[in-house]
């Protein structure tokens, strides 16, 4: 252990603790068939992540059709940014970077609006409908000319409201 | 010859089920001896006091008890199990606010969702090979968060600011 101080005369610690992992796990790095490893695991359970992102997609269109009703609702609105919450985390990991940039901006849209007046549950609802889209077509990698159109769609509503705002 | 982790044990803290199937996937393809998994932070903490674990996968955003709570207990608790546990956060928090959090609190390394084999076998590496010196200051004490030259510590010199 090593003392010092810093400007101000304050003092701090510096401990450099044993390295017991790499003790345990040696040296050599990765074995390279390590990593295809992990990526078949990913495969493996692409599908089931497909099922799940489809019961999540029809839980977030109720959701976001609740908070239309309901906009001051903290509730649906927490739970709508949940399931998005969820989905951004996911949808990259199998190949869906769409569900995870559609989710993302629901997600931030969310962070960033106070209070969630009419123009502002139209991104909501927009963004809900192009995960939806997403799922539904199984649209993967960057989606080809059906992506651009929902990136396009989506970035064209935020920048309505923004400029209605 | 690679990396052997037959011998550690690894807790996975995730309350998404089907991420946390994936992050164990993850750690069983690399071969990862025993994988110990909890759904909050409560359920982690008590767990990893009965074992404990080698390093740990911890969520942010969990019920009752989240991520920041936990790694904060693993810390500074005085019956943690290993104040110096390598934690990665995985979490879809990315902002720098976020990030901010999470490093503030004594995380070691910290992993943006959606995670890949290589994202996971990177920050893995990490822990093994890049070992963080840790720092204890009045206000703070876990992994020196000064470690990357242009990494995610862009702040005022609060090492500077703190301290007995």
């Amino acid at each position: 252990m090593t003392q010092g101080s810093a400007p101000g005369g304050k003092t701090f610690q510096v401990v450099n603790p044993p390295n017991l992992l790499k003790k345990k796990v040696g040296n050599g790095g990765f074995d390279p068939n390590a990593i295809k490893r992990m990526d078949g695991a990913i495969r493996e359970l692409k599908g089931e992540f497909e099922e799940q992102a489809k019961a999540a997609t029809a839980e977030l269109s109720a959701a976001t059709l609740a908070l239309l009703r309901a906009p001051n609702d903290q509730m649906q609105r927490q739970t709508v940014y949940m399931i998005a919450h969820e989905l951004r985390g996911q949808g990259g990991s199998y190949g869906y970077p769409l569900i995870t940039r559609f989710g993302d901006q629901l997600c931030r849209y969310l962070d960033a609006a106070e209070l969630l007046d009419a123009k502002a549950l139209v991104v909501v609802k927009a963004a809900a409908d192009a995960i939806a889209v997403v799922i539904a077509n199984r649209v993967s990698g960057d989606g080809g000319e059906t992506g651009r159109q929902l990136v396009g769609m989506l970035d064209q509503v935020v920048a309505q409201v923004k400029g209605e705002g | 010859m690679a990396y052997q982790f037959g011998k550690i044990r690894v807790m996975v803290v995730e309350d998404n089920p089907h991420m946390r199937k994936l992050l164990k996937a993850l750690l069983a393809a690399i071969g990862v001896g025993e994988i110990v998994e909890a759904t909050d932070g409560g359920v982690a903490w008590m767990l990893m006091k009965q074992n404990p674990v080698d390093f740990a996968l911890i969520d942010w955003e969990m019920y009752p008890v989240n991520g920041l709570t936990l790694v904060r207990k693993i810390r500074t608790e005085p019956d943690s199990p290993n104040h110096f546990l390598p934690i990665i956060m995985v979490t879809g928090y990315t902002e720098r606010e976020r990030v901010m959090r999470a490093r503030d609190v004594g995380v070691t390394e910290f992993l943006a969702k959606p995670v890949s084999a290589q994202t996971l076998a990177q920050r893995i590496e990490e822990l093994i090979e890049r070992p963080r010196p840790y720092v204890r200051t009045r206000e703070y004490f876990g992994p020196c968060r000064r470690r990357k030259k242009g990494g995610i510590y862009i702040g005022p010199e609060r090492r500077a600011e703190l301290g007995a």
